[in-house]
């Protein structure tokens, strides 16, 4: 109950500077633009062609904003490793952990104010998404679809656990976070197959749950080409999706243990 | 100055994963978009949005470092301190937009390394090194018109990233703005970073000359020198008028 008192206080904060919510409204639209310029001005150059053959579908834009979109949602819990980062440098921080409130409250609470701003803010690029795939969008497919993703915030959630975590025992936590959140739309296929990058990027990115969960997302909405057959694909995710929780909790406890054991003055 | 570059420099080598991050961070960010005209398999549009992508993302640092300098500050109670000391806020500015360039130096080095290593290779020279060395002068005057704005105006630098990618976008990082509309166009030639990229592309593709890398250049020098002179008559009016009224600590 606490945390959801935390999550109303952010709330409201929030509000107050609107601005922020112009920037976090474009930003999503405004990093695939380029993309979209590029293979709306590179037709000649064979770029769509060879789109097409990779991922059987022309419809380039809905591919880019459906990718924006999940990425929208699994990055946004990330975002608790920041807050926390931000009251360690406003030296805040012993404070917030005197409260009655527990570390996994901050969590939720945090991680809920950016659930809620990212609903707000993915308005946009959700309707021109669905609209952009109104042609293979089928109910099965949506609902599918959500279960993915519900699984897939379960494996962001367990990389939230463990970079908490991190944060709190080596205070540098969020850069690991940050390189994360940079370095997954790459790994992750948000703009292109992961077919398309160099094989040593390939491995890395097929040990991501989101790698799956953006390619089955895009199978179910937009009836792409999959990397493995549908079944075994999902039960990958499901598998990464569990052991990436189960882990993460655990590092979690570890962690928050050996952080309270050792104090956590200085940044 | 040079002792607040040294005290950056000395502040970040405390923090060893930040120098992994800057290392790792470029390749990521304008990767995506360096791999997706790679899918066409034409080498030379490969090394245009490379080239391209890689001054945008100087000028990210810019925005950062020397844009949003007074932010970090102030959120940390810090700039009270800054404006107390007896150095002047233009000079701060220079100290950041210095340690900006250095960071900017490695983080360039370590961005072709890994894309050589993924297979795209950009040809270096000197003239490649003397574009990244003005492009660092030119986009510090350009922050430094941000940086006063977003001393004026708060709350202006949430908007920082979106503004960058906006920026990126009109000056042609992925697609020449000869591609674009005329209205369009008339933005991109007011961006420093426009002429930048355009003079990149034109010398790895082997068309500059000498008279047509003057006249960049000069109109280069005239735009940065303008966002230079308005930033600096902003950051004056913004420092007087928080000094008058007191806010350095309000955020």
């Amino acid at each position: 109950m606490r945390s959801f008192f935390l999550t109303k206080a952010a709330l409201l904060s929030a509000k107050r500077y609107k601005i922020d919510w112009y920037g976090s409204f474009l930003s999503p639209l405004l990093t695939i633009l380029p993309a979209i310029l590029l293979y709306y001005l590179g037709t000649r150059s064979g770029l769509v062609h060879f789109f097409y053959g990779a991922t059987n579908t022309k419809n380039i834009f809905g591919y880019l904003l459906l990718g924006a979109a999940y990425w929208n949602y699994v990055e946004v819990l990330w975002g608790a490793v920041f807050a926390l980062r931000y009251y360690m440098r406003i030296g805040q921080i012993e404070e917030i952990f005197l409260m009655p409130v527990s570390t996994l409250g901050y969590i939720f609470s945090w991680s809920a104010l950016g659930l809620v701003r990212v609903t707000i803010e993915s308005i946009p690029i959700i309707i021109l998404a669905a609209l952009s795939n109104v042609m293979t969008l089928t109910i099965s497919g949506l609902l599918l679809s959500a279960a993915v993703l519900v699984l897939s915030v379960a494996a962001s959630f367990g990389l939230v656990f463990t970079f908490f975590g991190a944060t709190l025992s080596f205070k540098e936590g969020d850069e690991l976070v940050s390189l994360l959140g940079n370095a997954a739309p790459l790994l992750g296929g948000m703009f292109f197959p992961v077919s398309v990058l160099p094989k040593t990027l390939q491995y890395i990115s097929y040990a991501f749950p989101f790698t799956w969960g953006l390619d089955l997302t895009r199978h179910f909405l937009m009836n792409t080409n999959t990397l493995l057959n549908t079944k075994r694909e999902l039960l990958v995710l499901a598998a990464l999706s569990v052991m990436y929780l189960v882990l993460g909790v655990l590092s979690f406890k570890i962690l928050q243990i050996k952080a309270r054991k050792n104090g956590l003055q200085g940044f | 100055m040079i002792w607040l570059v040294i005290k950056e420099i000395k502040i970040r080598l405390k923090y060893r994963f930040v120098w992994v991050n800057m290392a790792l961070t470029p390749f990521f960010i304008i990767g995506p978009y360096v791999f997706s005209s790679k899918i066409a398999k034409v080498e030379s549009l490969t090394e245009s949005v490379l080239i391209g992508s890689l001054l945008w993302y100087w000028l990210n640092q810019y925005f950062f470092g020397v844009g949003d300098a007074f932010t970090e500050e102030r959120e940390e109670g810090a700039l009270i301190s800054v404006v107390l000391s007896p150095v002047s806020l233009l000079s701060f500015l220079f100290s950041k937009a210095i340690d900006t360039f250095l960071m900017n130096l490695y983080i360039t080095f370590f961005t072709l390394v890994f894309f050589w290593l993924s297979g795209i290779a950009l040809r270096i020279s000197l003239f490649m090194f003397m574009l990244l060395a003005a492009s660092g002068l030119y986009i510090t005057f350009f922050s430094i018109f941000f940086a006063a704005l977003a001393l004026w105006k708060r709350r202006i630098g949430s908007v920082n990233s979106t503004v960058q990618f906006f920026l990126g976008i009109v000056s042609g990082m992925v697609n020449p703005v000869e591609n674009f509309p005329l209205y369009i166009k008339f933005i991109s030639y007011a961006v420093p970073l426009t002429y930048l990229i355009s003079m990149g592309r034109k010398f790895i593709s082997g068309q500059i000359n000498a008279s047509e890398a003057s006249k960049s250049f000069i109109a280069l020098t005239l735009l940065g020198i303008g966002y230079l002179v308005v930033g600096v008559l902003f950051l004056k009016k913004a420092e007087n008028e928080l000094r008058k009224k007191g806010e350095w600590e309000s955020w």
